[in-house]
């Protein structure tokens, strides 16, 4: 027997669960927010839940981790899920190297098609795909490199500090807009840019995966709205027409997101609203976080109309990296004229304190010299009395000895 | 859809065998235990493969030597017992293969006993004719994380009621999908799910019991 309250939970379990396998987990609380009574025991089946997952299958459609794809490819663990299956890491047992490989959700043919795909970009920048078969079932399997570090999710999630340096930032755009040129010079577009899909290694490098629904714009039917709901184009929304410019939009978010450590949205949790904002144009909601330079940049990116976005992706992320070195240059003109001033300031400082300084030696020297003349006064006053005291005696000697030398009275000498 | 209509691979090749022993076919027999071994082989792996390496991996054509075995108690059994659809026997297998893991996971914890833990550091231990489910568990260095989490689960799952097991099972030891799972039951997708996700509850809840969460103790060795 089940309550309101029961089947609530029971919902409530399902979206964190589904959010939790696509590598963007949401927050219990945030989820019991209408209802925060509920919140304990929806933390209390999470926990539950949690302990029993790693004792799933997954959605593996039957190849299970004993089988021995095409007798070489020894299927280890899940490790993520894309657009169109899940991906397993696996053991290449012929090169003795470690591998992944993507198992199919629904139709093979689509996995198929992501593969050749793939295969026929050749770019350091995408994922590169190493080989594809079928399994026991006859189901179709792709292996490709494995990325040994985490994806660009979660390196900007809240917890980890969200923003990205801005030096970072460019350089991982112009990574992923390189790796998009290549696609939209094929002929497609991707149509599924966001951050789970860039794969980080750990020698900075940034590569783009999951081309599950990439289209070929040439050959696309109107209608239907593919992607992730935060990252897509005002087009993709709309199910209108798209070339690569709804992926410069759908890059211009993921710098956004890198640069300000969030999406624009007031709401990430209401898929209505944010639809409603994207429709009235992000381009105004550009985050304050973001440098000052860069954010006419990013607001371009983001521009409701496609003819008034940057042509390529890479032309967006070369304006967003020549906005940067603008501002850069400006920091740096800006400091060298406040270390300008400031050692004018110094130099006049300096030169006053010469100037007080010399007054005071020479006041010192005249205190000196003032004094010293003063002691040579009275020394030359002690001098005049005993030359005038010696005169007085030798005076009275010459008197004396004038007297002694005179006759005395009568005598005739 | 009812419960008897083929609905998915493993369900179809299931059925097919089990109306051939019905009709006294006795490779059928052999099918059925040879789908049995392929599903107690992967949840041997699943139970001795540590989460970091591959270490396990290389060993698999020896584990596969362990299943084998144990397959002749599964082969009695369909012997003794009725067989009248692929519920019974995923139910039967799915008894047959936990007993197998547990008997598996007790001889590991006896080997890691320091009278045994001796003779693992002599590779000569390795050829002198033990069974091979001990050449496999001597050649374990030390249990991987998924041993924890797979001894517990041999534990926790007979707490609950056969309603409970019997869908845990059809996931965590056959390796059905939901879908496939449903379709086995005859159950719509939706109703499977909150079925599962209330068996689901009620195991996590075992699991997170701190009477379980350390390991069996281990038998005493001589």
């Amino acid at each position: 027997m089940t309550t309101p309250d029961d089947d609530l939970l029971y919902d409530l379990l399902d979206r964190w669960e589904e959010a939790h396998d696509r590598g963007t987990p949401l927050d219990p609380a945030e989820l019991c927010r209408e209802r925060p009574d509920l919140a304990p025991e929806l933390a209390r089946r999470i926990r539950n839940r949690l302990r029993v997952k790693p004792l799933e299958p997954g959605a593996l459609g039957g190849t299970t981790p004993a089988d021995l794809l095409n007798g070489r490819y020894r299927i280890a663990r899940r490790i993520g899920g894309g657009t169109e299956g899940d991906v397993w890491l696996a053991r290449d047992t012929l090169i003795q190297r470690d591998v992944a490989v993507k198992l199919p959700k629904g139709d093979s043919d689509d996995l198929l098609a992501e593969a050749r795909l793939i295969a026929s970009l050749q770019h350091p920048n995408i994922l590169k795909v190493l080989d594809a078969g079928h399994d026991a079932r006859g189901t179709v399997f792709v292996v490709t490199e494995l990325m040994p570090g985490r994806t660009l999710a979660e390196r900007v999630r809240p917890r980890d500090g969200g923003r990205v340096s801005v030096s970072r930032a460019i350089d991982w755009t112009l990574q992923i807009a390189s790796a998009l040129d290549a696609v939209h010079d094929a002929g497609r577009a991707h149509r599924d840019v966001k951050p789970v899909n860039i794969l980080l290694d750990d020698h900075g490098n940034a590569v783009l995966a999951d081309f599950g629904i990439a289209i070929d714009v040439a050959a696309q039917e109107p209608g239907g709205s593919t992607g992730t709901p935060a990252y897509k184009s005002p087009e993709q929304l709309e199910g209108r027409p798209l070339d690569a410019r709804s992926d410069v939009y759908s890059l211009a978010l993921v710098a956004h997101e890198m640069l300000a450590g969030g999406l624009p949205y007031t709401d990430l949790d209401d898929p209505k609203r944010i639809e409603f904002e994207i429709a009235s144009g992000l381009d105004m909601r550009v985050s304050k976080r973001i440098p000052g330079r860069l954010r006419p940049v990013v607001a371009r990116g983001l521009a409701l109309h496609p003819d008034r976005r940057h042509a390529s992706a890479l032309a967006f992320a070369k304006d967003l990296e020549l906005a940067w070195k603008r501002s850069t240059l400006g920091r740096w003109l800006a400091v060298i004229a406040i270390l300008a001033v400031t050692g004018l300031a110094l130099l006049g400082w300096r030169a006053r304190e010469d100037h007080r300084r010399s007054e005071r030696t020479a006041s010192r020297q005249t205190d000196e010299a003032m004094k010293a003349a003063r002691e040579a006064m009275r020394v030359g006053e002690d001098s005049e009395q005993r030359i005038q005291g010696i005169l007085d005696l030798n005076r009275r000697l010459i008197e004396q000895t004038r007297r002694d030398a005179r006759p005395p009275d009568g005598a005739t000498p | 859809m009812h419960a008897d209509e083929p609905s998915h691979p493993t369900d179809s090749l299931v059925r097919g065998a089990i109306e051939r022993l019905h009709r006294g076919d006795p490779a059928a027999k052999n099918d059925l235990l040879a789908y049995a071994q392929q599903q107690l082989a992967r949840m041997v792996q699943k139970m001795l493969h540590g989460e970091s390496g591959f270490a396990i991996v290389r060993r698999w054509e020896q584990t596969d030597d362990v299943v084998q075995g144990s397959l002749i108690r599964l082969s009695r059994t369909i012997d003794k017992l009725p067989i009248n659809s692929p519920r019974d026997f995923f139910k039967l297998a799915a008894t047959n293969i936990r007993w197998e893991l547990r008997t598996l996971r007790d001889k590991y914890l006896a080997n890691k006993s320091p009278a045994h833990r001796h003779h693992t550091d002599m590779p000569s231990a390795l050829a002198d004719g033990q069974a091979p489910i001990d050449r496999v568990l001597a050649d374990m260095a030390a249990p991987p994380d998924s041993f924890a989490a797979m001894s517990g689960f041999l534990d926790a799952i007979e707490t609950l009621a056969d309603d409970d097991r019997e869908l845990l099972d059809l996931r965590l030891v056959h390796g059905l999908t939901q879908q496939e799972a449903a379709d086995h039951l005859g159950l719509s997708l939706a109703t499977f799910k909150r079925r599962y996700s209330r068996a689901s509850d009620r195991l996590g809840e075992a699991l997170g019991d701190p009477r379980r969460e350390a390991l069996p103790r281990p038998p005493e060795s001589d």
